[in-house]
């Protein structure tokens, strides 16, 4: 960004699906501040050009995770994200869009609900009356999970959902929070193998890890290990000796035994 | 007027506010029996909870096991001055360890001792280590944690839905809360929540300063509401201005930077390199009480011992740069993303921000419930907590375990109350007031209001505040109420809209807060009056705002300090004053 320019010129995607058929793209001039994130742009649209276009925004320094928008055709949390000379702001493309830059994040919930996603600790580990013990080593991996704000970037950018809507992939962010609760240590579910068969749509192209504001591994640390457990469970030595001992097979997607 | 498009909604126990202490009363309630619906402005998990940093504090004596809700409750109430209720004061201390122990059962990640108990940091005037965290990420844990617990039990949780008036039925002392009239943002619609009790959840009003760590939306929607309903507010002049802000580039003015730098040992100095907090509180030096440190930055900016950009420095490059890692994460972040300060190397420029509400609706201790009847408040809607001051990582325990007693004390109520029939003339009313602006041609955008009473606030009545001050920021803020204001579009997802009804629940706060620091005559706390600077003894009572067709002020006495308390101030030759 030159700091001489006094000036900014940002393109926004404008569209109220209720009574457009198609969206608008909207040229907006913003005056220039040193430090000038996307999200000031925006507000200073909506706070001096137009009072209606519809954003979301709340805390400003990247902790509630509501700004994420496509920025040049990349989702980005918009509040940390500085502006350019000119720049194309849309909402996060692979969700419905609600009005203007909001987008509809309902699915990404409802396909959470059918993962149990909250810790379910093992009976034992239950009855105590006392606070667990837990050496710090123990929660690496669940503690990564729980960075996640729920911003949703990581599901926009994923290829699976954005080319093949019809496949029940449950998205990154949602395996992130299975195998996450999957590895508290005192948690008795294996809520990776609820995804045996959607996750395999995910070849492993790491766009949700490159795109993670948080920084999780969500790839490496997250659907490698989802995987990795169902392979494990399907090994077929695995298998017999399950059966020897009578144990139930795996669970089928969703949650259903086979 | 909405005629038949109002859409009428009965439910028992209504939550307004899925922040930390509107989700953990949904579970109170819930789990009392009462079928619960929670509505939330922002989308699931994104309030202002998520924005605590430094922790929660609970005395389970993981370090130090002198530590007793005794001491935590003597603390609170020492550090608030004495203006905190003492039953709520030490239900907080008492009630914490089982709140955090059930935060442990429900998957909250905190960090360990060596031992693998819960790590417990010093926090500021703290008297022993008692603040549990998750590195500097502690509200985003609280918050992914209850949210779980809810979907866990299938509470009906709505988002994006904002709450326009609290409705009442009967008048007098019969009056009582019977739900809310609300605008679901996502498609524009007006609808009426009917419920048996209302818990109010909706957080505080330090986005009525210019320079804030709050967030966007809190305004101070709550007490405006419950003001107009009739409840009594308290306090209202206590705003905790947080010592450590970011003050530069503008896009991060006012951000927090969390207490737990002070807390891993991080200390301040002045342009000329000293470490200023000798002048001030030699003993707790950057620990001291939030209010001290805050105002001890201030004074040394106004006698030119600050940096150019009116700041101080808050230096913890002195610790190994893999323990800042992990103890400041978010701050190594945020200062690098904003400022490209790496601040394992190089100190951070700090000034104070305006954080927090200590004050707030009042509520009763054991029940959390309001003068109005049917309406509980929670969180930092609610006052009687924190006094004058609040301790840091108080707040968090302030959510969970009031927010226990509120959802508890709810569903109880709803049991016994009858079914209320709505007012439709009431609910046309309200209708017609939040869509009066739209179309207007002679108005000024809302945007403008809003922004000219933060200014008129931080001027005013920010950290050092005068009767002649006071004075004149209430004129300015009446010239402000009497100007109309337009807006255009409709009531589907319209942020010109919510601007609009922010600044005009702004306008009642900003009135309660002036003149509740020109009716208290006396320094306490986050309370300066430079034409007052002593404390008096005949001060330490509450003042109540209550809405009388205009704005009455009256005082409160408080009650005495439980004795188990009383006991240890006086074996510790404390004042209990």
């Amino acid at each position: 960004m030159d700091a001489v320019q006094e000036h900014v010129t940002a393109v926004v995607r404008r569209f109220d699906p209720t009574r457009e058929k198609t969206p608008r793209y909207v040229e907006y001039e913003v005056p220039y501040v040193k430090g000038m994130k996307v999200l000031d742009a925006v507000r200073y649209i909506q706070r001096n050009l137009d009072g209606t276009l519809a954003y979301r925004w709340n805390c400003r320094e990247g902790i509630c995770g509501s700004c994420a928008m496509e920025v040049d055709g990349k989702p980005v949390l918009t509040c940390k994200t500085e502006v350019r000379g000119k720049m194309l702001i849309e909402p996060m493309l692979s969700f419905p869009c609600v009005k203007d830059l909001v987008a509809d994040v309902r699915e990404v919930r409802e396909k959470l609900a059918k993962l149990s996603p909250w810790l379910a600790p093992r009976p034992e580990e239950d009855a105590k009356k006392e606070f667990w013990r837990i050496k710090e080593h123990e929660l690496h991996e669940a503690e990564e999970a729980r960075l996640c704000i729920e911003c949703y970037i990581c599901y926009d950018v994923c290829h699976v959902i954005r080319n093949h809507k019809e496949l029940p992939f449950p998205g990154p962010v949602n395996i992130v929070h299975a195998v996450g609760l999957d590895r508290h240590p005192k948690d008795s579910m294996d809520r990776s193998l609820f995804m045996h068969k959607d996750i395999w749509n995910c070849n492993m192209n790491r766009c949700c890890s490159s795109s993670c504001p948080q920084g999780i591994r969500i790839t490496e640390n997250f659907i490698t290990y989802a995987k990795e457990r169902i392979v494990e469970e399907n090994n077929i030595v695995n298998a017999l000796i399950r059966r020897v001992r009578n144990k139930p097979g795996p669970l089928d997607s969703w949650g259903e035994r086979k | 007027m909405p005629g038949q498009n109002v859409r009428t909604v009965p439910v028992e126990v209504l939550v307004i506010g899925s922040g930390g202490a509107g989700l953990r009363a949904a579970i109170a309630a819930h789990d009392a029996g009462a079928q619960v619906t929670v509505l939330g402005r922002t989308l699931q998990g994104k309030a202002h909870t998520v924005m605590a940093e430094g922790g929660i504090n609970a005395a389970l004596g993981d370090l130090d096991p002198e530590d007793s809700w005794i001491v935590h409750a003597a603390d609170t109430l020492k550090e608030g001055e004495f203006l905190s209720h003492p039953e709520i004061a030490e239900r907080l201390a008492r009630d914490a360890p089982e709140r955090l122990f059930e935060l442990e059962r429900w998957g909250a990640v905190f960090d360990r001792t060596p031992d693998g108990r819960i790590m417990q940091r010093p926090f500021g005037a703290h008297t022993y280590r008692r603040t549990c965290h998750v590195g500097d990420r502690t509200g985003l844990e609280l918050v992914q944690t209850l949210l779980a617990q809810v979907r866990k039990r299938g509470i009906d949780i709505q988002e994006e839905i904002v709450i326009t008036s609290l409705l009442t039925s009967g008048s007098g002392s019969g009056k009582r809360a019977i739900g809310a009239t609300a605008v679901n943002l996502k498609t524009g619609e007006f609808y009426c929540y009917l419920a048996r009790a209302v818990v109010l959840a909706s957080g505080g009003y330090a986005r009525v300063y210019k320079i804030t760590s709050s967030p966007g939306e809190n305004f101070g929607h709550g007490p405006a509401m419950a003001y107009r309903a009739g409840a009594e507010l308290m306090d209202m002049e206590m705003v905790q201005f947080h010592p450590t802000g970011m003050t530069w580039p503008e896009t991060a003015m006012g951000i927090l930077v969390t207490e737990a730098v002070r807390g891993e040992g991080g200390v301040l100095k002045n342009s000329k390199g000293e470490r200023f907090m000798t002048r001030y509180d030699a003993k707790r030096m950057e620990l001291s009480a939030r209010d001290i440190v805050a105002r001890a930055i201030y004074t040394e900016v106004k006698e030119g011992r600050g940096t150019p950009r009116g700041a101080v420095y808050l230096d913890i490059s002195h610790k190994p740069a893999p323990f800042i890692r992990k103890k400041l994460a978010k701050m190594v972040k945020m200062m690098q993303d904003f400022q490209g300060v790496d601040i394992t190397k190089e100190p951070m420029e700090i000034a104070p921000t305006a954080h927090y509400a200590m004050g707030g609706i009042r509520v009763e201790p054991d029940t959390a419930m309001t003068s109005l009847s049917g309406l509980f408040a929670t969180g930092e809607v609610a006052s009687g907590v924190h006094g004058a001051n609040r301790l840091g990582g108080n707040s968090l325990t302030d959510l969970v375990v009031f927010g226990n007693i509120a959802g508890k004390a709810a569903a109880e109520y709803a049991k016994a109350a009858p079914a209320a029939a709505p007012d439709r003339a009431e609910i046309d009313a309200e209708y017609s007031r939040i869509t009066t602006s739209f179309g207007r041609k002679d108005g000024i955008s809302p945007a403008v209001v809003q922004e000219e009473v933060r200014e008129l606030m931080w001027q005013h009545a920010a950290i050092e505040r005068s009767a002649a001050g006071l004075e004149e920021g209430l004129a300015k803020l009446q010239a402000l109420a009497k100007r109309a204001m337009a807006v255009s579009g409709d009531l589907r997802f319209n942020p010109g809209w919510l601007d609009y009804l922010d600044a005009g629940n702004a306008l009642v706060v900003c009135e309660a807060i002036l003149r509740s620091a020109l009716m208290r005559q006396e320094s306490r706390g986050a309370h300066m009056r430079t034409d007052f600077p002593e404390m008096r003894k005949d001060w330490k009572r509450n003042i109540i705002c209550v809405n009388r067709g205009r704005m009455l002020l009256k005082t409160r006495p408080l009650p005495e300090i439980g004795p188990e308390v009383r006991q240890w101030m006086q074996s510790r030759n404390m004042s209990l004053q």
